[in-house]
């Protein structure tokens, strides 16, 4: 097995140390501060491995459909709030709500004590090849490996809707747009930094936000994602970042050997560019360039070369759905489309191994990474369901596929033993509004989000479990609402990601740097971390 | 914004002066000509989907402004019909994947005519994006071609026709889901379930096609919403109310229904059936009695057996007309949300609540329009309707356009408008940080034309091309000038600088698409971005250099750790396909531009699908190493490539000390295929300057 010793560490600051743009006065300080700082003393080194997994529902995930009441069907309930707020089930041709009988039953203790519904995709799920099945999101809750929070959003301090409609308090610019929403929940809630609150982090609790590894410490799937871009401390050089493809690395290949034409291509990148642009491309190039040939060659052979789980062969989810909807009054001739035994291919589920195998190699002794600390960022696209949410847009295959994903991820970390070492979470833009606009819903604000893992303290709903009602305002409930039932959320961003990077290892100096509004709440742990 | 120079005694010099464009508007050269082949190369990589040879040499002493009015001249050339004849002329069950468009949007960047026309439809495209990532247009690949279409025949016309057009498309309908989006009503009179308008276009028809999130300047800086705070407060330009109220003037939208047609092309006609259009027995409609049908609901129908991909009745590609039935035209908010306006209701007044966008109350002023509020709702669907019930069915038309209309207007005439759209485009055609002057004047010749016309595209098109920042010397002074060059840009480029072609047949059809799957490599395509925030966002910082000077580079968004080696492992292919070494004959070695050595005869053989650089055009380079790397210096990097031969130094002093010698013997093509693969591969050929 190769190994990875301390000269490919040196190596990897010196990439880290990029030549700058020609006579470019401002980086040359930044380069000189980072020399410093490298050269510190290295106040902090951890012991133990840990890893947290962000998984970014992108375009406003409908997450009141992720965890629903379901204590009667009698009128005044709390499920018959629910459904009325939501226009009934989608069976009548409009409505986004789930019948009682159709959710999967839960409780919770404590807070938000009570009977909830899940979403009826968050079963159990056999797969092709094996007798035990994948764990779905409701025996995770049931195990207690998985917490629900509820109605969290974009605060800048906690705030009711008396307060927000005569403008007393601040409130987070553009709440109902999805890239400065998603901009929210990538920098660290409700501040103005322009920093990824992941890459923040592993800046502030690691020396340089490298580690002990050859890697950089902050992978995202496929997208280049905010969450990982920010600046080492006390520097502008950005903390080391890698983008992933589905399944893996790309590698370069064609420009191998010492052919005329690949000693050319090297020396191409090795001189400067003029034009800034140029001289960008050449970093972006040169980094993915050589991590891809680190990467590549740990997640080929040996204990990489296989995902946790790997010979279940649990990719395609054969599913079938009911037919086309025949809404009231039968005024829908055509159907726009109809999804009848679709064999679904679950992409998240690619790439959520490809990140088990990351989380494999790097923390196994044998291949030399020794990695300490570690962030992912990982999407699973398209919940901006405007239109045809029950049906065409396949919400009840995102639910699926996620449940399914997370099932595996954790049966995986359990496989390697790292259970209690990586916790999973969701963001999403925003919830959706309560009621339909016709057969979708609109941007939204508070909504629900989960956390997964052994160290998390589960089969509880965290925050305040909202009524769910349309224009709801109660100041002793702390329920507000508005027209469509778009909720002030009661727990902010920061609190929620503040919990999760304390466990990770920040304390409450790097979190004030990292969360700066995160003062402004009563609690900078919502205790779900255990 | 300060302004960025490489050097520091520029930095210097430019504080002193303050603003840099005082340098460049002095400057004793005049920027209407170009000077050299370098010159015209450079203005055709930015003003088209890159110079040609031919381009390049028919130039002649043309002025740049000449080549764009002569640009503006030419037809248009369409993707639909092109693409529909191929589906035709393949029988009934010619299926239209998202790649095979693609293929002829390749296509007809790489050869046709109409360069500049073309490329501001691209740049159009990622404002007013439409994807045919959504499920629904997925399978109406023809439908996201007429919608290109609509953005190559308004790419010069007026913002406010084109925003009209965009709003009224089906292809957007399908895709921000206005397409019969209704007023708030009970579903039905027996159920306590309400459908409430769909905001999806009210927002993004303000946040990204028009007026943006803040109130800004017109050269793009925030208005301070709060002197009396540190810092700026940025002013919101809209709240939720008026996303909402905006949600429902865009209610009532449904596609036409025309009955049965044939559609022609060329030699091949195929009869599209109808759909049921009205009550009664007779399924055709007539005139406004068609916007009381209940063909809201209906879409045309594809053809029977064609697999629901291919061709459609054209009522899919004609604008999307109002049926005021599902039009909101005043409710009672307070009351009973079911009960419309009655026709006795005063407008606008309470509790029939009219919506108030922006400011302003479509016909407030005018009093109560001759509307007749709840016969709008009860007149829909009737078999035979009366001259009387006509008329007051158009009087409901009237009003849900003309309430449409005075909204647009409303978005054209905001002052954010001019700056938003102009600071965009700059960025797609020239630089992605554009001096603020730069945006304003440009903001400016969107308000006037010169001619008192606000919202000529053309002349905002021609004004970013002209300015003395696109065409003077600034690129070479400026090192924060230009942009990265986004792949669909980059591998245009290529394809018409080496004159590539294909001798399949279906190539020469579809263009070159079989090879070349943009996304899989480079992660764009044509009309296929993620969401309706484009491939990438006009603010994104890449991270480092960039975000901490707090500059944009759009397109680095894209470019991830993977891309960046698919993309360099894709030009090599390109630059390859067809030639290799011959080794049994057959098969061959294919692509490779490297050598073996004289064990193998260097050879091509046209290969069956890509597209290729030909024979004739590597032969017809200088046989002299240096004039060969100049010649595809003028091709690819209009004369920019840095460095010198004597002495080795740059670019060239790479390509002078790696290629020439080594490569010494070697057959001419080859030589000529692993320099063109380099430029591809390179730092420079990746920014336009």
């Amino acid at each position: 097995m190769k190994k990875i010793n301390k000269q490919h560490r040196r190596d990897f600051l010196k990439k880290l140390g990029y030549s700058f743009a020609a006579g470019s006065a401002a980086s040359v300080m930044p380069q000189l501060n980072f020399l410093g700082h490298a050269m510190a003393a290295q106040s902090r080194q951890f012991t133990d491995y840990k890893a947290i997994v962000r998984l970014e529902l992108n375009g406003g995930c409908d997450s009141y459909s992720m965890l629903m009441p379901r204590d009667s069907t009698s009128p005044g309930s709390r499920f018959d709030t629910y459904f009325n707020s939501r226009g009934g089930a989608y069976t009548n041709g409009i409505g986004v709500g789930y019948d009682f009988a159709d959710t999967l039953p839960v409780s919770a203790t404590g807070m938000n004590a009570g009977n909830y519904g899940l979403n009826p995709e968050f079963k159990d799920r056999p797969h092709n090849n094996g007798p035990i099945p994948t764990p779905g999101i409701q025996s995770l809750y049931n195990n207690g490996e998985l917490a629900f929070l509820a109605n969290v959003g974009s605060l800048i301090e906690p705030i009711n809707k008396h307060e927000l409609e005569n403008e007393l308090k601040p409130i987070p610019k553009a709440r109902f747009s999805h890239v400065d929403q998603q901009f929210m929940w990538r920098t660290g809630g409700s501040s103005d930094r322009a920093l990824g609150w992941g890459a923040s982090l592993i800046g502030e609790i690691l020396d340089n936000g490298v580690d002990n590894s050859i890697f950089p410490a902050c992978f995202s799937m496929v997208y280049n994602s905010l969450f990982n871009d920010s600046l080492i401390p006390g520097t502008s050089f950005p903390v080391p970042s890698y983008t992933l493809g589905s399944t893996g690395a790309n590698q370069l290949s064609n420009y191998s050997g010492t052919t005329p034409r690949n000693l050319a291509l090297n020396d191409l990148f090795n001189e400067d560019s003029f034009n800034v642009f140029s001289q960008e491309y050449k970093k972006s190039f040169n980094q993915a360039k050589d991590y891809a040939n680190d990467i590549n060659s740990l997640l080929s052979q040996g204990a990489g070369s296989t995902a946790p789980g790997d010979g279940w062969g649990r990719i395609n989810v054969p599913y079938q759905t009911t037919g086309a909807f025949d809404p009231i009054n039968n005024q829908y001739p055509n159907a726009e489309v109809t999804v009848e035994g679709v064999d679904y291919t679950n992409t998240l589920l690619r790439q959520i191994q490809t990140i088990a195998r990351m989380i494999k190699v790097s923390r196994n002794p044998a291949t030399g990474i020794n990695a300490k600390r570690q962030v992912y960022t990982i999407t699973l696209p398209n919940f901006d369901t405007h239109f045809n949410q029950m049906q065409g847009n396949n919400f009840f295959l995102k639910m699926a596929s996620l449940s399914q994903a997370i099932g595996y991820f954790s049966e995986a970390m359990k496989e390697i033993g790292a259970e209690d070492e990586v916790t999973l979470f969701t963001s999403s833009d925003f919830a959706r509004t309560l009621s339909p606009n016709g057969t979708g819903t609109d941007h939204a604000w508070g909504g629900m989000q989960f956390v997964m893992g052994g160290a998390v303290n589960g089969g509880k709903v965290y925050g305040r479990y909202p009524n769910l009602e349309l224009n709801a305002d109660n100041n002793s409930e702390k329920d507000w609402s508005f027209a469509r039932g778009q909720y002030i959320p009661t727990t902010s961003i920061d609190q929620m990601m503040a919990t999760i990077a304390k466990w990770m290892g920040a304390d409450n100096t790097h979190l004030d740097i990292i969360f700066p509004n995160l003062g402004n709440f009563n609690t900078s742990d919502l205790g779900f971390m255990i | 914004m300060r302004q960025r120079f490489s050097c520091f005694l520029f930095l210097a010099f430019i504080t002193a002066v303050h603003s840099s464009d005082y340098v460049f508007e002095n400057d004793f050269e005049s920027f209407e000509k170009p000077q050299s082949d370098a010159d015209i190369a450079r203005f055709l990589t930015q003003a088209s989907f890159g110079p040609t040879p031919a381009t390049v040499g028919n130039f002649g002493n043309q002025t740049y402004a000449e080549w764009i009015d002569q640009q503006f001249s030419l037809t248009p050339t369409l993707h639909r019909p092109a693409l529909e004849s191929i589906s035709l002329n393949r029988g009934i069950n010619g299926k239209i994947s998202g790649e095979q468009r693609a293929g002829l949007w390749n296509k007809i960047a790489i050869t046709a005519e109409d360069q500049l026309r073309q490329r501001m439809a691209f740049a159009l495209s990622e404002i007013f994006v439409v994807s045919d990532q959504n499920k629904f247009l997925e399978i109406r690949q023809t439908l996201v071609a007429e919608y290109y279409d609509l953005l190559v025949r308004g790419a010069f016309g007026n913002y406010r026709d084109l925003l009209e057009q965009v709003t009224r498309s089906p292809a957007m309908g399908y895709y921000l889901s206005h397409l019969r989006n209704r007023k708030k009503e009970l579903v039905a009179p027996t159920t306590d379930t309400y459908v409430t308008p769909d905001e999806n276009f009210a927002r993004e028809v303000m946040q990204l096609f028009s007026i943006g999130l803040f109130e800004v300047e017109q050269d793009l800086s925030f208005i301070d919403g709060d002197p009396a705070q540190s810092g700026i407060q940025p002013i919101e330009t809209y709240d939720q109310n008026i996303i909402t109220n905006l949600s429902r003037v865009m209610t009532g939208f449904g596609l036409q229904c025309n009955g049965p047609e044939v559609i022609t092309n060329g030699t091949v006609s195929v009869n599209m059936p109808g759909r049921d259009c009205k009550a009664g027995p007779e399924t055709e409609c007539e005139g406004v009695h068609c916007n009381f049908s209940f063909a809201f609901f209906g879409g045309p129908v594809p053809l029977p057996n064609a697999n629901y991909n291919g061709l459609y009745h054209p009522d899919i590609y004609r604008p999307m007309m109002c049926f005021p039935r599902f039009h909101d035209i005043g409710r009672d908010d307070n009351g009973n949300p079911n009960q419309v306006r009655p026709s006795s209701a005063p407008y606008a007044e309470e509790p029939y609540r009219d919506k108030r966008v922006i400011g302003f109350i479509p016909n407030e002023g005018s009093g109560p329009l001759p509307m007749y509020g709840d016969e709008c709702n009860s007149l829909y669907n009737l078999p035979s309707p009366t001259d009387t019930q006509l008329q007051k069915m158009q009087a409901c038309v009237d009003y849900c356009d003309g309430e449409l209309s005075q909204v647009l207007d409303a978005l054209f005439h905001h002052p954010n408008t001019p700056p938003v759209i102009a600071r965009q485009l700059i960025q797609r055609f020239v630089t992605s940080n554009p001096s603020p002057a730069y945006i304003k004047k440009i903001a400016g010749v969107f308000i006037d034309n010169g001619s008192g016309v606000r919202g000529d595209l053309g002349a905002v098109i021609k004004a970013i091309l002209l300015h003395h920042d696109a065409r003077g010397k600034r690129f070479k002074l400026d090192s924060y000038f230009g942009k990265l060059k986004e792949p669909m840009l980059k591998v245009m480029q290529f394809y018409r600088a080496m004159e590539t072609v294909t001798s399949d047949p279906e190539q020469i059809a579809w263009g070159p698409y079989k090879t070349l799957n943009t996304t899989t490599a480079f992660g764009q395509r044509a009309l296929s971005a993620d969401s309706v925030f484009n491939f990438f966002t006009p603010d994104y910082k890449k991270s480092g250099t960039l975000s901490n000077e707090n500059l944009n580079s759009p397109e680095f968004q894209i470019l991830t750790d993977n891309t960046v080696i698919s993309g360099q492992n894709t030009f090599y292919r390109l630059a390859c396909t067809g030639y290799g070494f011959l080794s049994n004959n057959p098969p061959y070695r294919y692509s490779t531009c490297d050598g073996l050595g004289p064990t193998l005869p260097f050879g091509f053989h046209p290969p069956e699908r890509a597209g290729y650089i030909p024979e004739d055009v590597l032969y017809g380079l200088p046989d002299d190493f240096e004039a060969m790397v100049e010649e595809l210096n003028i091709r690819l990097l209009y004369g920019e490539m840095s460095g010198t031969f004597n002495p080795p130094t740059g670019m060239k002093g790479i390509f002078k000390n790696r290629i020439e010698g080594p490569t010494s013997g070697y057959d001419k093509r080859q030589i000529a295929l692993t320099l063109i693969n380099l430029i591809l591969a390179s730092p420079e050929y990746a920014a336009q300057k």
